[in-house]
């Protein structure tokens, strides 16, 4: 066990993370953990994770609630030994370097709450109510049950607050009108929808973002809604339920099966938005040129049936030779495996493939790591295990975030050809379509042959045109000749 | 009886209505603030299918009149004559969406519903792990006094009291009903809310605006230092009738309406113990395992060395509640049994 | 063909997943993993996906004792299901229902219901609330052939006739209430026909054919959908153990199991028609089968190395929104 304390802060899993939402906690304060223990489980815009202990110890805090948004580096909770005091602790999270606000709580599942039920108190829009927290023991202070309960979920002391009951006696009035008076907001109080319009700020009351956002659409003032969330938020239904007063609701408030004639709208989820500023971004910045070339692939899919038909246990598919011949070319042509941040460029002696695959709502595009060394074999089914896991939104951060290549096959969907954006910070990415019989010319003649097209995108800034060509120009070759690939 | 059991502060324009008036505006005022609330159960509007008057009864008591013609049947539903059915909908609906208020015409009838209320409706957060919410309200009427026999006029609050996940609400007068059924629609959690036949037509002054009344917080209609005289539902009115007597002899009693049941303001009662020394609980229910055994443990355990005098409970006996007029008498509680109760603990 | 072959893979991993879930739950019951009762569904996997498999997470079911199959149908976590069972905090409903009491209302399963009959009035309420909130969602309830003959089932049933809900109630009738004989508790010959009584359509389908009852149910979820109100299904099925895991099954036939898991398994019935077809080839089913296998044994693995629960914070919590 270490003697010193260790921070469990936010990681940075790959290049573009920049915050991360906290889920689920593994472990709570008290529990022995050892290196690699599961701590806590975040979610970024791809995918949930799970942050594991990078030392041992117990663990003697933990900062960050399910729900809240850290940024990468924030602290979430602290682990040392037993004999480190709770002053050192909370003097080392005081003392903690702060890029780890709170950023937006998200609508959490509800999750391991207090004995009592408590919700919890909202500190940080309370401004004057640490004028009611201090002062001598109020146990004896004659309160109703409610109040006295409520009291401590307020941090408020009821030697503080004016009881008007009988022997003085403070009742859950009286204390609400001290909380509202110095300042405070009510704990989840307000359970009926507001007969006046309301139309004042409503930007401090606690709701769940997704009630948040729909008020907004709908024009509703949070104010003007009853409070039924979790944790003393308004919650969707309550939003709908001041809507529906006011008949500003849609006939149909879920979204479901599509009706003819009739269109819906949702807010795109953290997947799409990712895919549309990142795919936005490249276009806008990379100067995109496209080359184009034709292959036959005959010879290739004659070689195909030959290995498939020995082995008979994995099926290698056209796409497994193409990742292969891609690697293969990239060795021969290094300039087009590159990734560019518009500074830097970073050259790869092994070609990472990334391989675009549809996932529910979005795309996703695992890597097969160095594929230049690795046989059809291993590729097929490398390629069917993350495909699999990528619909099932199991991948590791490694296993889709980096790349040096990429490639997007339409061909099963009877594309011809098309072209494709390149994914920052690579340099291009190969676009394929379906591989069919064509008329082809051969020494004057007219014949047939089964010929698919690729379409590579190149960033100009990085990839001249010569370069591209050589490119396509190998990779036709390992096309048409798959045995080359062995040399 | 014009008087409500509360010494709080009425505040803005009040008028006289009358117990069942007061709960037809809680109800009507928040159907019309939140879409919602709905209402179910046997002839809440009355008349559906038939040839003569739509709203024929609005509740056999008159409580639900004139919500269905101003919220129609989608709001305000009559249904088949099925308990289980009834209830079973009310909690289904109310963990997807809706609040819904569902009447047991008579609250016996809660046998042939019991299922779906204490092992569906009161567990469904605890075995959710938290996950869902049962926001309904149960509204049962209770008591004896109208000599409708035995299976008209049980009471029954212990029963569902000793239920976890249950709340148990019992309000004494017009007042506390109107502030206590707007908090009980507000709720979260699945609440009883039990009205005593006897006092549909008692009255007393209930503000017009709409306001709630928080659970687990008593009232005090009279108060005093002599003896703590707890007090539920339609007895609270005996307690008050024999304060009221004793405290023309010079004794001031100190009288307690939990106005819920679940929970319970043991608090109060104890701090009020700890002035007075001595205890009477009054209980139209059935002695064992009752609300008057319950409350009188609470204080034996933890307010065992204010009691000057051994705790006196006034209940129903141990019988159903009989037919005969004499024998109705005979069996609830009244202002003598209050009366000679307290004198015993006074010792006098 | 009629089917995508995307709803076929669905369908027949879903099954699959159903199959291997419960006779893994059966060997850890029996290796003292899991503690209370458990029933389970195994041989019943055709009728609980038929019902589910084009539902959203907004549409409800309510499901009975017998309640793995629905919730794995209607898409819950089969890692938080296998830790509910094994009782443990992270288990979907913090390890305080179990097996019996199994749910996830984020995805519209309303919960596994411990009393025999529990289930359909409470479905009858999301039904109204669906109806009253004009959602156009449904709600379904499955039912075992021994609550048909519940009070509380049979007043479910008319009042969904007379508010007209859209209900649809599904009745498994694996033949035995218990361990008594289905038809010895019914007093008339068809439980379809009495349903039809009730004033809703009510039809009877082969529950071990999965394409029959799918067919069959998606009419009655678009009648619900459109306003139609509610349709009872009667699925015929066995069921492969016994009333709770550890029953000896003394009454039923010798040989009875045994035989109908050679003939009457919807799986094998699912797998030979659709390889006949053409549809779906028998090595992509078998592809299949590996990944639930390793799928289920990290569950398992995962349910055994997952935290208990802790008296001193979980026993009285969530008794209550606020009390």
């Amino acid at each position: 066990m270490t003697n010193k304390i260790k921070p469990i802060s936010m990681p940075k899993w790959g290049m573009e993370m920049s915050e991360g939402e906290i889920n689920t906690w593994h472990v709570k304060v008290g529990d022995q953990v050892n290196i690699e223990d599961d701590l806590v489980d975040v979610e970024t815009a791809k995918i949930v994770n799970t942050v594991t202990a990078a030392d041992s110890g117990i663990v003697r805090a933990i900062l960050a609630q399910p729900g809240e948004t850290h940024n990468i580096g924030g602290l979430l909770g602290v682990l040392a030994s037993a004999d480190i005091s709770e002053d050192d602790i909370q003097a080392f999270i005081s003392s903690y370097p702060s890029n780890s606000e709170a950023v937006v709580i998200e609508e959490a599942p509800i999750m391991s709450e207090v004995a009592n039920e408590s919700v919890a108190p909202a500190e940080k829009q309370l401004s004057n109510l640490d004028l009611l927290a201090g002062g001598a023991d109020d146990s004896h202070v004659p309160a109703s049950p409610v109040a006295r309960r409520l009291a401590g979920e307020y941090g408020v002391n009821l030697n503080n607050i004016i009881g008007t009951g009988r022997h003085g006696r403070v009742s859950k009035g009286d204390l609400e009108a001290a909380v509202t008076a110095s300042g405070g907001l009510l704990i989840g109080t307000n359970n009926s929808i507001p007969s006046k319009t309301q139309s004042g700020d409503d930007s401090q009351v606690k709701a769940t973002p997704v009630a948040r956002r729909l008020a907004e659409q709908l024009g509703i003032n949070l104010l003007e809604c009853r409070v039924s969330g979790n944790r003393g938020r308004v919650c969707k239904a309550d939003v709908e339920a001041t809507a529906a007063m006011k008949n500003r609701l849609p006939t149909q408030s879920t979204v479901a099966a599509p009706v003819h004639g009739s269109s819906e709208s949702q807010t795109i989820s953290g997947m799409r938005k990712t895919i549309a500023s990142r795919l936005q971004a490249s276009k806008q910045t990379a100067p995109h040129y496209r080359v184009h070339i034709d292959a036959e692939l005959d010879n290739l899919l004659a070689t195909r049936k030959q290995i498939n038909d020995v082995n008979t246990a994995t099926k290698v598919s056209v796409n497994d030779f193409i990742i292969k011949a891609c690697a293969s070319a990239l060795v021969r042509v290094p300039a087009v495996n590159v990734q560019f941040d518009g500074e830097q460029i970073t050259y790869f002696e092994d070609a990472d493939i990334s391989v675009a695959v549809a996932i529910k709502d979005g795309l996703i595009t695992p890597i097969i790591a160095e594929a230049n060394k690795k046989g059809l074999e291993s590729i097929s089914s490398e390629m069917r295990d993350l495909s699999t896991r990528a619909k099932l939104n199991r991948l590791n951060p490694e296993e889709f975030q980096g790349g040096s290549f990429c490639i997007s096959n339409l061909g099963m969907y009877g594309i011809k050809q098309f072209d494709a954006i390149i994914n920052p910070p690579q340099g291009a990415i190969l676009a394929v379509g379906a591989g069919e019989q064509r008329a082809v010319v051969k020494n004057g003649a007219l014949s047939v042959a089964t010929v698919i097209s690729l379409t590579l995108s190149s960033d100009h800034r990085i990839i001249d045109g010569a370069v591209a060509a050589q490119f396509m120009s190998v990779l036709k070759g390992f096309l048409e000749q798959p045995a080359t690939m062995l040399v | 009886m014009t008087t409500n059991s509360n010494d709080a502060k009425i505040g803005g324009k009040t008028s006289i209505k009358a117990y069942r008036e007061a709960l037809n505006d809680a109800i009507r005022e928040e159907m019309r603030r939140d879409p919602t609330v709905i209402v179910l159960g046997e002839e809440v509007s009355g008349g559906a299918g038939c040839d003569g008057q739509d709203d024929a009864y609005g509740g056999v008591f008159g409580v639900t009149k004139g919500l269905m013609p101003e919220f129609g049947r989608e709001r305000v539903i009559d249904t088949p004559i099925s308990e289980a059915a009834i209830i079973g909908a009310a909690a289904g609906a109310a963990n997807n969406g809706l609040r819904p208020i569902a009447e047991l015409m008579f609250f016996d009838f809660i046998g042939v519903s019991f299922d779906q209320i204490f092992n569906q409706a009161a567990k469904f957060r605890y075995m959710f792990g938290g996950k869902s919410k049962t926001p309904m309200v149960i509204r049962g009427t209770v008591g004896a006094g109208w000599r409708a026999g035995a299976q008209h006029s049980s009471i029954l609050h212990s029963v569902v009291t000793h239920i976890p996940g249950l709340k148990v609400v019992m309000p004494s007068n017009a007042y506390d009903a109107k502030g206590l059924m707007v908090q009980a629609i507000r709720d979260e959690d699945p609440v009883i809310f039990l009205e005593h036949k006897v006092m549909y037509n008692n009255e007393c002054e209930v503000p017009d605006e709409q306001y709630a009344i928080p659970f687990g917080e008593a009232a005090f209609p009279r108060q005093g230092k002599d003896v703590t005289i707890v007090a539920i539902s339609n007895m609270v009115t005996h307690a008050i009738a024999a304060a009221d007597i004793l405290a023309k002899e010079g004794i001031t009693c100190d009288v307690i309406d939990p106005r819920t049941v679940s929970p319970l303001d043991d608090e109060a009662i104890l701090e009020s113990v700890e002035v007075t020394g001595r205890l009477v609980v009054v209980d139209e229910g059935n002695p064992r395992c009752g609300l008057a055994s319950d409350i009188a443990g609470i204080v034996a355990e933890k307010g065992f060395f204010s009691l000057r005098a051994p705790i006196r409970t006034v209940t129903a006996p141990h019988t159903p509640v009989p037919f005969a007029p004499e024998l109705e008498d005979a069996y609830v509680p009244n202002v003598d049994k209050v009366l000679a109760a307290v004198r015993d603990v006074l010792g006098a | 063909m009629p089917y995508q072959e995307d709803f076929l893979l669905r369908a027949y991993r879903s099954m699959r997943t159903i199959r291997e879930f419960e006779e893994r739950c059966i060997k850890e019951f029996m290796g003292g993993n899991i503690p209370g009762f458990v029933h389970a569904s195994n041989g019943q996997e055709a009728i609980a996906v038929a019902a589910c498999i084009d539902l959203s997470d907004s549409d409800i079911i309510g499901s009975t004792h017998r309640g793995h199959g629905h919730c794995i149908a209607k898409g819950c976590d089969v890692g938080g299901m296998m830790k509910e069972v094994m009782g443990r905090s992270t288990g979907l409903c913090k390890g305080k229902g179990g097996s019996m009491h199994i749910a996830d209302i984020d995805k519209g399963m309303l919960g596994a219901n411990a009393i025999v009959g529990g289930g359909p009035p409470l479905v009858n309420g999301a039904a109204l609330a669906a109806k009253t909130l004009g959602t156009k969602n449904v709600a379904l309830s499955f039912n075992g052939d021994g609550s048909a003959n519940q009070g509380t089932t049979m007043e479910a049933m008319n009042m969904a006739v007379v508010l007209q809900l859209p209900h649809i109630f599904i009745y498994e009738n694996n033949g035995y209430a218990e361990g008594t004989a289905a038809n010895y508790g019914l007093g008339c010959d068809s439980l379809t026909d009495r349903n039809a009584g009730f004033g809703m359509p009510a039809e009877y389908v082969d529950g071990n054919d999965f394409f029959a009852t799918y067919d069959a149910i998606k009419v009655a979820t678009q009648r619900a959908r459109d306003g139609g109100g509610p349709t009872s299904i009667e699925a015929k099925c066995v069921r492969f153990d016994g009333h709770f895991i550890g029953d000896p099954q003394l009454y039923r036939g010798e040989d009875e199991v045994k035989n109908a898991r050679k003939t009457e398994d919807c799986l094998k019935i699912f797998r030979a028609r659709v390889i006949k077809e053409g549809w779906l080839k028998a090595a992509t089913m078998n592809a299949i089968d590996k990944e639930i296998v390793a799928e289920i044994e990290k569950a398992v693995a995962d349910g055994l190395a997952a935290p208990r629960p802790d008296p001193s914070t979980d026993l009285l919590s969530d008794v209550y929104s606020s009390y």
